[in-house]
């Protein structure tokens, strides 16, 4: 099983959301990291087949989505960034009426349903209205949508979105065991998310592929340009507008800076090997923060 | 329940309405393979292969007619394949054992001269006797079943008979 | 030897009881074999049809039922009004495009909702989906239509035919420009334009009947080549709907 994006480009007039993108997945976890604006969302539509590509192509295992169509939906599961529900809709209601939508005989749609419902902790309230649900509710609703036809390509753009942190925990817990043999794609801005259960990471900036590989591989990359100092908490200020600082701690009344940099930031810093929420603030922090 | 719904919900992937249609037709194969093996143990062997093959074939299954008829066309090719695999050999598992009292007795004897005299008859013939008598089909299915036509059947029917009638005359425990 | 008799004489023939642990093995191994199986179950286009149906916002049928009472109870009244020809013909051409105009909430839901990008990723997409409610909506009008040619023809001096191209031509032709409004915008504006031109269309059509000398001083034939040119300009936008649904970049530019 192989996904492969080929120089795919969007342009709205003139701007371009998705440049000359290219990456070959094979199954596992993807985690797609990007600011907003990036074009995560874009890139996710253009997979799915709800967006044309202005250029470039997608296929799966060598053969162009937009030619299997109805097979390929057969095996898509995809949750929108945003997305809505009928106002009548109980939860139970939802997940049925999608699972007609896949194709999904009666007595699979049932049996399935309540199954997602289980896992996503929703089985209390399967009959109360989607209107009186919490954001997280619904966002755990929509990931339950997304994966009930089994999907072998599951796309979730911005899945943790709303969700609070130990619904966060079980959302990471419930991708890294579904992930076999699947394609999962999962968007977010929120480094934490998929440090530990992406097997690999993608960066994405304006558009374009800035970088992939397991973490341990794309923090190398900066490797040399996370340093560690103590100073005394008067330099705080300075050293927080000139360079990106990722952590900072009080020590007694000294202050414990982590800090992004080319050069060394300051006397007595020491290099620290990186992780992923600097390698995250390097390519996203726009100069130095404020 | 039908056998149309509950084949169209199995097909959907209920797997306990399988359990209930096994049930409901399992003593008819069953029978129908011992009739043909004249042995218990191949039998219950024979009926679990239809069974089995059943389950391969459901999900492409299309419900035109009488699903009976489907399942003793499986059981007969299953029968068929067997003897093919085991030359024409019936195996006597067991006498068919009774408690001998004269009344018994009589019973064993009659039952064992049936069995011998639906043995003598070519297959062909037997097959449509079996189904005719034990199985209670009508002479249309039957035909759909051993997929030959309706005046074949009929003859097959009547020749299997009358050589039962002949064979059985000349016993006296009737 | 009569054939009951070869049937008793065979009934002798008795087969061994099966323990019921064999019966349970074969059971349990055939649903073993069986949960290995995929499902390969293809539903039906009657069944996905069906499905469908209880889909369909429930308010839909309420304001569809309430307003066939409304103009049922119209035209029965119209019985007793010093001009009924007049008032029967305004009745008919002002709940026409009111017909055609109920359901295009529910046309439009998909977007107003936000819910067709989940719609347009799954097996049967936002086309197929928009098709099958097109039907099911489409099925409902005709009864709604049907039920009222045949009370109009019952009680007033009209033929079947005639009182059918009244209804029929402004039906199609409120249609034709509800589906066009559809088309080009989306999201809740599209909805409300379409409200406010249904309104102004039936009052529109509601003041020609007022004259309704016009509608028996125009043959029959002009209003079969009226009716035949609509519903071909209806069938065109309902194509042009659908081709639309594919055109991912048009369905985004027009949404927040």
């Amino acid at each position: 099983m192989e996904l492969t994006i080929d120089k795919l480009s969007k342009h709205y007039g003139d701007s371009i959301a998705v440049d000359t993108f290219s990456i070959v997945l094979q199954p596992g976890i993807y985690g797609l990291l990007g600011a907003n604006g990036s074009g995560k969302t874009t890139l996710m539509r253009m997979i799915c087949d709800i967006l044309k590509s202005t250029s470039g192509e997608v296929k799966y295992n060598n053969t162009n989505i937009k030619k299997l169509g109805e097979d390929y939906r057969d095996i898509l599961g995809y949750l929108p960034q945003h997305f809505g529900y009928y106002p009548d809709f109980k939860a139970y209601d939802f997940l049925m009426y999608f699972a007609s939508l896949k194709g999904l005989p009666h007595f699979k749609a049932k049996e399935k349903s309540l199954e997602l419902l289980e896992i996503v902790n929703l089985t209390e309230v399967k009959n109360k209205k989607i209107k009186s649900f919490s954001g997280g509710m619904k966002q755990r609703l929509g990931i339950a949508q997304a994966m009930l036809n089994d999907p072998k390509i599951l796309i979730l753009d911005e899945p943790t979105a709303g969700l609070d942190p130990k619904e966060r925990v079980r959302f990471r817990n419930l991708i890294s065991t579904f992930g076999k043999d699947r394609i999962i794609i999962l968007s977010t801005h929120i480094v934490s998310d998929v440090e530990y259960i992406a097997d690999e990471i993608i960066v994405m900036k304006s558009g374009q592929l800035l970088n992939k590989g397991n973490v341990t591989q794309i923090t190398k990359s900066i490797e040399g340009f996370v340093w560690e100092c103590t100073v005394p908490s008067k330099e705080v200020k300075y050293l927080n507008e000139t360079y990106t600082v990722s952590n900072l701690k009080n020590v007694g009344d000294q202050v414990s800076l982590r800090i992004i940099a080319d050069k060394k930031p300051c006397e007595g810093a020491v290099n620290t090997p990186p992780n992923l929420e600097d390698l995250y603030l390097y390519y996203f922090e726009e100069g130095p923060a404020l | 329940m039908g056998d149309k719904k509950l084949i169209k919900q199995i097909q959907q992937g209920n797997s306990d309405l399988l359990d209930v249609l096994i049930r409901k037709y399992y003593k008819d194969i069953y029978s129908f393979c011992f009739r043909k093996t004249v042995n218990s143990n191949i039998a219950a062997d024979l009926t679990q292969e239809v069974f089995l093959k059943l389950v391969h074939y459901i999900h492409s299954y299309v419900h035109d007619g009488k699903f009976k008829n489907y399942l003793f066309t499986i059981a007969r090719n299953v029968c068929i394949d067997y003897y093919r695999k085991n030359g024409d050999v019936i195996q006597f598992s067991e006498g068919l054992d009774a408690p001998a009292n004269d009344e018994n007795l009589t019973k064993v004897e009659q039952s064992e001269i049936v069995m011998q005299a639906l043995n003598d008859l070519p297959d062909i013939q037997k097959d449509v006797v079996l189904l005719r008598f034990y199985h209670d089909m009508k002479v249309r299915d039957i035909a759909e079943i051993t997929q030959t036509s309706l005046s074949t059947t009929k003859s097959r029917l009547k020749q299997g008979l009358d050589k039962l009638k002949k064979i059985i005359s000349e016993e006296d425990v009737f | 030897m009569k054939d009951k008799k070869v049937k008793n004489t065979l009934e002798k023939y008795r087969v061994p009881q099966i323990p019921n642990s064999l019966i349970d093995n074969t059971v349990g191994l055939a649903k073993r074999a069986f949960e290995r199986t995929g499902i390969k179950y293809e539903m039906s286009f009657r069944e996905i049809l069906v499905g469908q149906i209880k889909y369909i916002s429930p308010s839909l049928w309420v304001i569809q039922a309430a307003l066939l009472f409304i103009i049922l109870v119209f035209l029965l009244v119209s019985n007793s009004t010093h001009n009924a020809y007049q008032s029967v013909i305004t009745t008919i051409s002002v709940a026409s495009p009111i017909i055609a105009l109920v359901v295009i909430p529910e046309l439009a839901k998909s977007f107003n909702h936000h819910v067709w990008e989940m719609e347009s990723t799954c097996k049967f997409d936002l086309q197929k989906l928009l098709a099958i409610r097109l039907i099911i909506i489409g099925a409902l009008d005709m009864f709604v239509i049907t039920i009222m040619v045949v009370i109009t023809s019952t009680f007033y001096e009209l033929s079947f035919i005639n009182i059918s191209l009244y209804i029929l031509v402004p039906f199609n032709m409120a249609s034709s420009i509800y589906l066009y409004i559809l088309r080009r915008i989306r999201g809740k504006a599209a909805t409300i334009i379409c409200l406010t031109v249904g309104i102004f269309m039936a009052l529109g059509v509601g003041l020609l009947a007022v004259y309704s000398e016009l509608y028996t001083l125009i043959s029959t034939f002009i209003w079969m080549t009226m009716f035949i040119f609509s519903t071909v300009v209806l069938v065109y936008e309902l194509i042009h709907m659908l081709k639309s649904l594919q055109e991912g970049e048009k369905l985004e530019w027009n949404l927040p």
